[in-house]
């Protein structure tokens, strides 16, 4: 019950209590991200049949985990796209290039392990049971979205014919 | 009784004031959930999010509107298929590792790999290093192997390969539906 509450707040983010107002406005990707993140907590609530007591440090763990890792792929992208950009010089400066590899080394390794703490911390909320249904339930999270962003994508070119 | 999940949410986002839950002042516990949350939205506020090169979002929109406008009505899902079938599983043999090697290590609480940032920073083994003799797995890895991760960007499915970052590729449309059939599927789950 209490995901149920949770979930509407979480995708409304810093928009407000009107939920409708999005699709009036138009909707961001950062608001579909919001929404994907209420929609994963509320899969897992259920899934992973997470308790009323265990519930909000779940919540608080799992949100944490969850923008832990769009900021270690944001921050991968990053480094990547500048490799790219100085590779399409003509003379790339290989010492810049080397600083870089470095960099990227160092931001993954780094988000690796806080990536792991926050995944540890998730772990200290659940019960054995819960921990391995969680890892499964991630990667079905990920492919059920995919196929959202499909399905969207094909109800709106139906709707344009 | 303490205070229901969105309403730790409303006082972290400041939509709602402190003065409004008396219970806030009695209880450490919502205290400390409120600073939790507020501590992490502080830090999902500092992430820079980088943009993607405009030219190349442009082209990859034009191309896949273009291909779906050719595609005849009713074969969409066999001509997602045959348009995306190598980048598709590119994208799934980093997840069917992960799948493998959390399998393994069930028993072991300690370990906790993450599967999107493994899908996007590790490169997977090859087939035979100590993975199960799985035909579906090997099919996966046989349809990705010649295909780098350039092939796969231009077909959408970039590194990432998350739903987040296909969003940023949707129109204004695309994502109002989206919008909707989010919020449809979460109303069914509170079902």
């Amino acid at each position: 019950m209490c995901a149920l509450c949770a979930a509407p707040a979480f995708a409304q983010g810093r928009r407000g209590a009107n939920p409708e107002s999005a699709v009036e406005q138009g909707v961001s990707p950062a608001e579909i991200q919001r929404m994907f993140d209420s929609y994963a907590l509320l899969q897992a609530q259920q899934q992973l049949q997470i308790s009323d007591d265990q519930f909000p440090q779940f919540l608080t763990r799992f949100k944490a985990l969850q923008d832990i890792r769009r900021k270690a792929l944001n921050e991968h992208a990053r480094l990547v796209q500048e490799m790219r950009m100085m590779l399409q010089q003509a003379q790339p400066d290989e010492a810049q290039l080397k600083d870089r590899v470095k960099s990227l080394q160092d931001a993954d390794a780094r988000n690796q392990l806080e990536i792991k703490k926050a995944a540890d911390a998730v772990d200290q909320v659940l019960d054995a049971r819960q921990q391995a249904k969680f890892r499964v339930f991630e990667e079905n999270m990920e492919r059920r979205k995919l196929e959202l962003v499909t399905r969207a994508r094909q109800n709106r070119k139906q709707q344009q014919h | 009784m303490h205070l229901q999940p969105d309403e730790l949410i409303d006082i972290a986002e400041g939509t709602r004031p402190l003065s409004a839950f008396p219970h806030l002042t009695a209880c450490e516990m919502c205290r400390m959930q409120v600073a939790d949350l507020r501590s992490t939205m502080s830090m999902a506020a500092g992430v820079e999010v980088p943009e993607p090169s405009p030219l190349f979002w442009n082209h990859f929109s034009v191309r896949v509107r273009d291909a779906i406008a050719a595609t005849p009505e009713g074969n969409t899902w066999r001509w997602i298929w045959a348009r995306f079938r190598v980048p598709i599983a590119l994208g799934l043999a980093p997840a069917m590792i992960v799948f493998g090697m959390l399998t393994a290590r069930l028993m072991d609480s300690s370990t906790l790999p993450s599967p999107p940032s493994m899908v996007f920073i590790a490169h997977p083994p090859p087939p035979s290093a100590a993975l199960p003799d799985d035909s579906s797995f090997n099919l996966v890895a046989d349809l990705a192997g010649d295909f780098d991760l350039d092939d796969a960007k231009a077909a959408g499915l970039t590194g990432q390969g998350s739903a987040e970052h296909e969003v940023t590729h949707m129109s204004e449309g695309e994502l109002q539906e989206l919008h909707r059939i989010l919020k449809e599927e979460m109303a069914n789950t509170g079902d």
